[in-house]
This record gives structure tokens, sequence and C-alpha cells, in this order.
């Protein structure tokens, strides 16, 4: 209304000024123009309901992974690894069609000063639905400038993989290193602290507590302090395209009593385990523009320590020292085209220790191959085709052939490098 | 003598105060052009990302947490473009000065943004629950977001709040002075139909006057597929379509083929500052944008 008055005004005012050069009346018209162009500006300016929360803001982020698997596996008829435990987790796929994990995350800020995150995941084993919490935690950076302090139930910083929920692999299943040292992640109650330091380049130090129930740990040793963590990362770019992580870790922990096998009366192992990880991730786009296309590589070197006591006197087996060291490694790698289409291979790799008890002694080397095709339609679908070969050990192999959906729902979620 | 030099500066340096930058992380090209016009060299700006890259996805790697770390002010577009990597930063970053708000400038929430939708569903791609977040292409919104943010500068530097309000009032009529001059410039360019391949020239072609007819986009953030670029290229042919016009820092590939087969010219636009060699300020930004679409002669 006020604009077609200002503009009959203007119209009615030109003919006048055409008619005489009266600085007044220049000034007038000037004093109108800005007057017009406040009005268009107060068109364009936000409004204040642009800017209002709706009235679910203050809920919380919540985001669903759904994914589901077809496996069909040939070679040997049980999975085992010579040498080495493979836990519950890093079990192959069941054959066929299978539900995979159901995913839930809820996140949101509690208030100026702290954060929480919620995860569990849903999954169904011979017919029973099972539902764990892979993380429960708040974080807060409210204590100094650059200091980080979470505590809760968590996902441990060390290495690489261990902090990333599953679905963001690239690979369907997880490296050997994590299936046999991890039983497919570590993760606990406990306390972690992060810095980063305050310089030109990323620096990250941190050190965590954790009670010590979960695999490698068991038993909540040291009076529920039975795991104590070191990390340190760095990373920079490499010209405009690229960009590297690499890290090192060390894990801490106190077995008492852990599940070594996965029998009815199990083997335990008592003793301390130390674990070392170096950790280097690689990404590089085209101009560093994601969009129009990724190459990621990426490798993780485990070396484990043991020194403590293996109890197989409950399946009429022997108590045998077990100090020793294993180690393994893997390297993957995908590219993924600007149309959403990816392709990458990996090698994993275990080293055992010929002299450790009886049930896990072995020089043989347990290595698996795997190739992976898939399409992303977007960031939030995504399908893809594995193929593997695991040599299991001496005289067997294990061949896999997996596809996998794994889509996910509602709010777009953070990923870190 | 080296010492001495040493021992000079440092004392120098202590007498003068220690005139100290503010440490700013833009990040995108657009607005760290506009720090440089309203904070001059009051500011010290790092720039995110570049006008080759695609901002909806960007990596969150560890130079950029880095920036975030030591940075005091942040300037970003919000309405969601960033979502994808801001809020990692912020949160890996732990920045304590960054857990006041103040120091969080979106320019998108200075404006009225177009295209809000009505129905958010991922079905329609990505689409951004606030409204069309690419304003940078808007000279009229570029100087509501230049002065809201030379008095959002003003709040948290205090000590140079009169030189950043300053600042604004040398760019304030330049600028305007500029809109006149971009209007007469691009007057013929009224009316004409384009095609493009996201919402991303939206705020360009509705200041212009110009209408987009199709995108090579099936829906917001997916790339092209055949069967939508058919339809596209049968769009093409019903009517006079002036050009197919892309930013600097998307795929070619379809408007190439598109350009081929329906026979109009494809313009490679710089999008944001430092997209083509000209447009190395806001200023050369939309000279270059406006020189770009005229040249087209068809």
């Amino acid at each position: 209304m006020r604009f077609s008055i200002l503009a009959a005004l203007l119209g009615a005012l030109l003919p006048a000024v055409w008619a005489s050069d009266s600085p007044d009346l220049e000034a007038r018209v000037q004093q109108l123009e800005q007057q017009l162009s406040a009005v268009q500006n107060n068109q364009l300016a936000a409004s204040p309901a642009a800017t209002q929360a709706s009235a679910s803001s203050f809920n919380p982020a919540a985001s669903l992974i759904l994914s589901g698997t077809y496996a069909e596996h040939s070679g040997a008829d049980d999975y085992s690894l010579a040498g080495f435990h493979v836990g519950s987790e890093g079990q192959p796929k069941s054959d066929g069609f299978a539900l995979g994990e159901s995913e839930l995350t809820l996140s949101a800020n509690v208030d100026d000063k702290f954060y929480g995150q919620f995860t569990i995941s849903f999954s169904e084993e011979n017919g029973e639905t099972k539902s764990d919490i892979e993380e429960s935690y708040i974080e807060t950076s409210a204590l100094a400038d650059g200091l980080n302090l979470r505590f809760g139930h968590f996902l441990s910083g060390v290495g690489y993989l261990n902090s990333h929920h599953a679905h963001t692999d690239i690979f369907i299943d997880r490296p050997l290193v994590y299936g046999s040292f991890f039983n497919h992640h570590y993760g606990d109650d406990g306390v972690q602290l992060r810095y980063v330091l305050p310089l030109d380049k990323y620096l990250e130090v941190g050190a965590e507590f954790f009670r010590g129930d979960n695999y490698p740990a068991a038993g909540a040793a040291n009076n529920g302090r039975g795991v104590d963590t070191q990390f340190i990362r760095f990373g920079d770019d490499i010209g405009i395209g690229g960009s590297y992580l690499l890290g090192l870790s060390r894990l801490h922990a106190r077995a008492d009593n852990a599940e070594e096998t996965d029998s009815n009366n199990p083997a335990l192992f008592t003793g301390d385990i130390t674990i070392t990880i170096v950790d280097a991730t690689f990404k590089w786009s085209p101009q560093g523009n994601k969009k129009l296309g990724q190459f990621v590589v990426r490798s993780e070197l485990f070396a484990e320590q043991r020194d403590g006591v293996l109890d197989d006197t409950q399946s009429g087996g022997f108590l045998a020292d077990w100090s020793g060291k294993r180690n393994g490694y893997y390297v993957e790698g995908e590219y993924i085209t600007s149309g959403g289409y990816e392709f990458g291979g990996r090698w994993d790799e275990l080293h055992g220790d010929s002299k450790a008890p009886a049930l896990f002694a072995s020089d043989y080397v347990p290595q698996r191959i795997s190739v992976m095709a898939g399409w992303r339609n977007s960031e939030f679908s995504r399908i893809q085709l594995q193929w593997s070969r695991t040599g299991m050990n001496e005289s067997e192999n294990y061949n896999s052939w997996l596809l996998q959906y794994q889509m996910s729902l509602g709010a777009h979620g953070a990923h870190k490098f | 003598m080296r010492y001495l030099s040493v021992i000079l500066s440092a004392g120098l340096l202590l007498a003068s105060g220690g005139s100290h930058a503010l440490e700013v992380f833009a990040c995108e090209p657009e607005w760290g052009a506009m720090l440089q016009e309203i904070g001059a060299d009051k500011v010290s700006v790092y720039v995110a990302t570049s006008a080759q890259q695609d901002v909806h996805q960007v990596e969150a790697r560890p130079s950029l947490i880095a920036k975030m770390r030591r940075t005091e002010f942040v300037v970003c577009t919000g309405a969601e473009l960033e979502v994808g990597w801001l809020p990692q930063l912020t949160q890996q970053a732990g920045n304590q000065l960054l857990q006041n708000h103040d120091r969080l400038f979106y320019a998108a929430e200075q404006v009225a943004l177009l295209d809000k939708p009505g129905q958010l569903d991922r079905s329609q791609g990505d689409v951004h629950a606030a409204g069309n977040p690419h304003v940078q292409l808007d000279p009229q919104r570029m100087l509501i977001i230049a002065q809201h943010l030379a008095e959002r500068l003003a709040l948290v530097d205090a000590p140079n709040a009169a030189f950043y309000q300053q600042r604004y009032q040398q760019f304030a009529p330049r600028w305007q002075e500029a809109m006149t001059h971009w209007q007469q410039q691009a007057a013929d360019l009224r009316g004409k139909n384009i095609i493009v391949r996201h919402d991303n020239l939206r705020y360009l072609a509705e200041w212009l006057g110009i209408n987009v007819v199709a995108k090579l986009e099936p829906k917001p953030g997916l790339p092209p597929t055949s069967a939508h670029l058919a339809e596209v290229l049968a769009i093409a042919q019903a009517q006079h379509v002036y050009a197919v016009v892309q930013a600097a820092y998307e795929d070619p590939h379809s408007g190439e083929w598109l350009s081929g087969k329906a026979d109009i010219p494809l313009k490679i636009l710089p999008y944001t500052v430092g997209g083509t060699d000209k447009a190395n300020t806001l200023f050369g930004l939309m000279d270059d944008s406006i020189a770009l679409l005229k040249q087209v002669k068809k």
C-alpha cells in the first residue's frame, strides 16, 4: 500500500521536477528515492517468522539407519581364523536374506553447556530381537578452549574405524583386525578427554578411562577402571584436492576372564592386553569438489601384546601362560564417481603367535581379499555388492557374496572425516 | 645485528598495543569478499571453500577443524547449506568463543528467502527447509546482509565498531550505484529463457527478470538422468531458450550435451567470487556474470 502511494507521489512529482530544476525539489526527490529503497528493503529483510524455531526444534535430531543383506557363502562350513578368536560380531552375515542392524540415533544440545547423543541398534538373532546400546553419552566443551569432555557409554577414540558407526564403512563387514582384536568395535562405559591444540595445523590428543567390561577387556577389573587409552591425531591438506589424517593410539586393557572361544565352556584369558594402532586415511577429490568424485584410501595396523594366563580348564584343557605378540593390518580404498557409482578393494592380514597357548598357536597368516561395487542414489541411500575370499587356515578358504542395502531416514547426520 | 632487529620489532609490536586483526572463518568465498569490503585490514579471513567446490558436500577435514579452533568469528550462509559439515567442525574444534552465538553470522538469516518448501520430503530431493540459500547473486539482499554484517562486527569487535560502520557507509553508495549500472547493462536480458543445472542461480535470474524454464537436475541435488535430460531437451526445442547456464563448480557434461543437441550456447558463470578471473570481488562477480550472460548472441 505504502509502495503504491510512494510510486504515485513520485509519478506526480516527476513532471514538477522536469518543469523546474530547483535544488529544493531535487532534495525531496532524493529523499523519496531513499524512502522507496527502504520500503523495498523491508520487503527483503528477514521477517521474525523466518527465524522462529518450529515447535519441534527443541526435540532431538533423529535419524534411523535401515539395512539388510543377502549372503551366499561357500568353501568351509564354519568361519574361523587360525591363531585368532573371531568374536560374535565378527562372524559372517547369515546365509540368505537377513535383516541387518536397524540403528536409531538421537542427538541434541541439552543446554548451553552440554550435548547428548544416543545410538541404539536393533537386530534379530534366532527369532529374538536384540537391542544394543551402541552409544549414550554427554559431551561438553565448556571446560576450556579446545577441550572436549565426553562421558557415558561410547565408542573409543582409538584407531580410525572404531569411533565411526559401521554404516559409514566402505565395506559391508569390518576388517579382520577389528573382528579379532576388538570384536567389531570397542565401546564401553567411561570418560574421554580430547584436546585440539591451538595450532595452524590440526593436532589433537586424547585419553580415555573405561570400565573394562567389553572385549578385549572383561570383568571390569581394577575396580571398574579396566581400560585406559591414549591417542594422538594429526591431519592436513595436500594441494587443493587432497587431505589426510594420521593417528597413533594405544589401548591398555585388563582382562578378568575374557572369553576367547565360542564354546559353552569358553577358554578365559586373564591378564594385560596392550594394543597399539597406527592409522592413516587419505581422501582426494578433483579441485576438492566431492561432487565431481572422491578417492579414499585407508590403512590401520594393530599390534597386540598379551601378558597373562589362558584358562581352558572348563572344557577339559589346560592353564597356560599367554605372553606374546600378534598383529595385523588392512588396506582399503574406493572411488566414488560423480554419478554416485562406487568401486573398492581391501586386503586383510593377520599374523599370529606360534608360541601362544595351543588353542591360538599358529604360524599361518590368515588373509582376505575383498572387492566391492555399489551405487549411491543420494547421500542417504546405498546399495552395494561385495565379494571376498578368506584364507582361514592352511587347508580352508571361505568365500562370500554379499548384497546389502543401507538407507538413512531423518536428520542429516554429521560425518567425521 | 639479527638479535637487535628481533628485539626492535618485538618492542615495536608491544608499543603499538599489538594491533590484532579479528580472526574470521568464512564458509564461502562470497562472504570472504564481503568481509574484505566491510572489514579491510581489521579482519584476517580464512575461506573454507573455493568457487570450484560444491559447498553442499564438503569433508569436515582436519585443516578446517584447526582453523575453526582458532577463529573468533564465523560467517556462513546457513539455511542448512552447510549442514553436512559445519556442525561437525564446530563440535570437534571445541572453540569456546563460538558458544556466544553473536560470533556465528548466517547470511541467509538476515534476509527473506525465496522458495520456502511447503512440504519437507526427501522424495523431492535435497530441499532446504528455510528456503533457497544461494543469496549471494541478489545485490539487494547482499546490501542488507552487508549492513547486518557491519552491525555484528561492530558488536563483536567493539573497539573497531566505528571503522566497520564507516566501511559500510563507503560500500553502500558504491554498491547502489553499481546496482543501477548492472540493471542498465542487463536490460536486454529481461524476459529471456534459460536452462540451469541447479537452483543456485535463482536469485540472479529473479533480479534480472530472466526466466528459468528447466533444470538439468531431476530433483535438487540429484545428478541428471537420461530420462530427465530427454524431457529438458524437449522443453528446449519447444521454445526459444537463450542459453544453458551453469556455475563454475558444476559438472559441465550434461550442460554440454544439451547445448549441442538443442543448439543453444552453454555459459559458465562464476557463481561466487573466484569462479572466473574477473570475478575477484563482489563487484567483479556481478560484472562478470552479466558480461558473460550478455556475450551470448543468438
